[in-house]
């Protein structure tokens, strides 16, 4: 297990302040934020390669602050991979073991045994020069599983490839977690990546640590603004407390015009009646309709279609309140549910189901 | 004119200016003359004794370059600034100047001590070498330098987290890398060192057949007027210089080509 205590980074003037996380053996912890929001230093102080300002850093119950990265077994993947260029593939596989003096035979054996497991047996002779994207990650895999770490620091490390490689690359990984029992520390900005990987998740954002969780509570139930960005909410609406009853909570917004009811538990803080707050909504949770619809009627307001865009099969549809203009929200509809057809222009009923609504200040 | 003819017209042009100082020579060149002078005990004394001198100043230029150079692209240390601007030292203070403080440091009590204990060099072949690697180490360190900033930071910190000592990555992961980058900063250090003249001139003195690399040589036979001498001087050094450098390239070709 690691765990970090009130962790402190200093870079030149930016600073990372206070990160405390826990990860447990055989799990994977995500840190997300955007670039340049300090995810890279924590990672970096993690692995032995930076020194804190302040803070703990214990694997496995021991204190390894300021051990030496040589002697953490921690293994870094960094965004480019860093392959040693002036070795072939197998040599950059079995650097750490002949840094480490292991007997030949046993070294030939692990090579293999990695090879097969991450089917890169044909290009074992190679120079890293001439592998491509994907062959390189699994060069670069292969490399810090033969140097026996159990932990391991991902960096953005599929940033570069396309999408169905990055998949391929992350069935791998969880793959060889399973069957390596592979602890991972991965720093991304991709919500997918985050989502496949991460059963925990840390949200950082200009070097603080805005949230810490569960992979569903992050994504489900995010804690400020900021961090419903982070994890992908597209809409957000200003509202009143009116009227707090034993399950639901009744917020009327003036943009919208309209009283939403929401469930209790979506406030992740205490709310009092009359308190002025922001509730935050996913594209893909809102339902669109006719607006002569009878049957959605309460958490609804009508809005026009401004435009309509096609994602695969979805589509992306950005509306306007009918009556207040700077009023505006995004929809995400699958194709196949969808029996609307949306014109620019045409008016629709959008339901914001309340199970749905993020409170989020 | 596009901006790419204009940037190669520049180029051509300074080809024009060096190759047309090379071209001014042949007004005192004589064939027999040359052929005569490379045959001399004379000639062949300053060629062995610049290729030598050049060659020991290169070894340990660069035995105190590439750790300094190393430092000074991966640390942050006190007094890096400082150390930083007196590697230019060399390039904003004459030769001369240069030697003339080497002299000044073997009349202080130290030096003294040095010339008496541990070797003379004033007007000595090992005088040449000091002067040498004086004038050209803050060179070879900035070109070393240079190499080393060039190779990602994350080879060696990779390297560490597969349980490298800082020497083992450096020695297995960075110097191979670097490979290269030394090679030519060594063939440049070698071409500086065996062109030096101010430094070596004002500390070894200009004794024939003792102390006369192929720039004294040159110096030398101008003194005493024998420009055709002094022109074949300068064809011996330019033509060891230039072989030098040009089969350095062809080992190491490639890189540096944009496409327009």
């Amino acid at each position: 297990m690691l765990e970090v205590k009130n962790l402190t980074i200093r870079a030149g003037d930016f600073q990372v302040r206070d990160i405390s996380f826990s990860v447990q053996t055989g799990s994977c912890h995500v840190f997300l934020g955007p670039t340049g929001s300090g995810k890279t230093l924590i990672l970096e102080t993690v692995a032995g390669l930076r020194l804190p300002e302040s803070g703990t850093i214990y694997l496995s119950g021991e204190e390894i602050t300021s051990t030496l990265p040589e002697k953490r077994k921690i293994a870094y993947l960094p965004q480019d991979l860093a392959l040693f260029p002036n070795m072939t593939v197998k040599d950059n596989i079995s650097y750490s073991m002949r840094i480490n003096g292991l007997d030949k035979k046993e070294s030939y054996k692990r090579i293999k045994s990695l090879a097969q497991t991450l089917e890169i047996e044909g290009i074992l002779d190679r120079s890293i020069h001439y592998l491509s994207g994907g062959e390189k990650q699994r060069a670069a895999l292969a490399r810090a599983l033969a140097s026996g770490s159990k932990m391991m620091l991902l960096d953005e490390p599929l940033s570069s490839l396309n999408t169905r490689l990055r998949r391929d690359i992350w069935y791998l990984l969880k793959k060889i977690q399973s069957e390596h029992g592979l602890t991972y520390l991965v720093v991304t900005h991709d919500l997918d990546e985050a989502s496949f990987l991460g059963d925990t998740i840390s949200i950082i954002f200009e070097g603080d640590q805005l949230q810490t969780g569960g992979k569903n509570s992050v994504f489900n139930h995010p804690t400020s603004i900021e961090a419903a960005g982070i994890v992908g909410v597209e809409n957000y609406f200003k509202g009143v407390v009116e009227k707090i009853e034993e399950n639901f909570i009744v917020i009327y917004s003036e943009e919208i015009g309209t009283a939403f009811k929401v469930e209790k538990d979506n406030s992740a803080f205490p709310l009092k009646e009359g308190a002025h707050i922001t509730m935050g909504i996913r594209a893909n949770n809102l339902f669109l309709a006719e607006p002569d619809n009878k049957s959605m009627d309460t958490n609804a307001a009508e809005f026009v279609v401004e435009a309509v865009y096609e994602k695969g099969s979805t589509y992306t549809v950005l509306l306007k309140h009918l009556y207040c203009k700077d009023s505006k929200a995004l929809a995400e509809v699958f194709k196949h549910n969808n029996k609307l057809s949306f014109n620019i222009g045409q008016t629709v009923k959008v339901l914001f189901p309340g199970e749905y609504i993020m409170i989020l200040s | 004119m596009t901006f790419k003819r204009v940037t190669i017209l520049f180029a051509i042009s300074i080809v024009l200016i060096y190759g047309g100082l090379i071209l001014s020579l042949y007004s005192f060149f004589s064939t027999e003359h040359l052929l005569n002078m490379i045959r001399s005990p004379r000639i062949l004394y300053s060629i062995r004794l610049s290729i030598a001198a050049a060659s020991i100043t290169v070894f340990f230029s660069m035995i105190l370059a590439v750790p300094a150079a190393f430092a000074l692209s991966r640390y942050n240390f006190a007094g890096k600034r400082i150390v930083d601007t007196l590697l230019e030292l060399p390039l904003f203070v004459s030769p001369a100047a240069l030697g003339a403080m080497i002299l000044i440091f073997f009349n202080t009590p130290a030096g003294v001590w040095v010339q008496g204990n541990i070797q003379q060099f004033v007007f000595t072949v090992y005088g040449i070498v000091l002067a040498q690697i004086i004038a050209v180490l803050g060179i070879s360190v900035r070109l070393v330098k240079a190499v080393f900033d060039e190779i990602p930071l994350r080879y060696e910190a990779v390297a560490r987290t597969l349980g490298a000592s800082p020497f083992r990555a450096f020695s297995t992961v960075t110097l191979p890398n670097a490979y290269k980058g030394l090679f030519a900063a060594t063939v440049l250090t070698w071409a500086k060192a065996v062109g030096e003249f101010g430094a070596t001139v004002t500390v070894a003195g200009t004794i024939a057949m003792r102390t006369e690399t192929l720039p004294v040589s040159i110096y030398m036979r101008l003194a005493s007027a024998d420009i055709e001498g002094a022109v074949g001087s300068i064809i011996v050094l330019i033509t060891i210089s230039l072989l030098v450098l040009y089969f350095s390239r062809l080992l190491f070709s490639g890189g540096g080509y944009v496409r327009s």
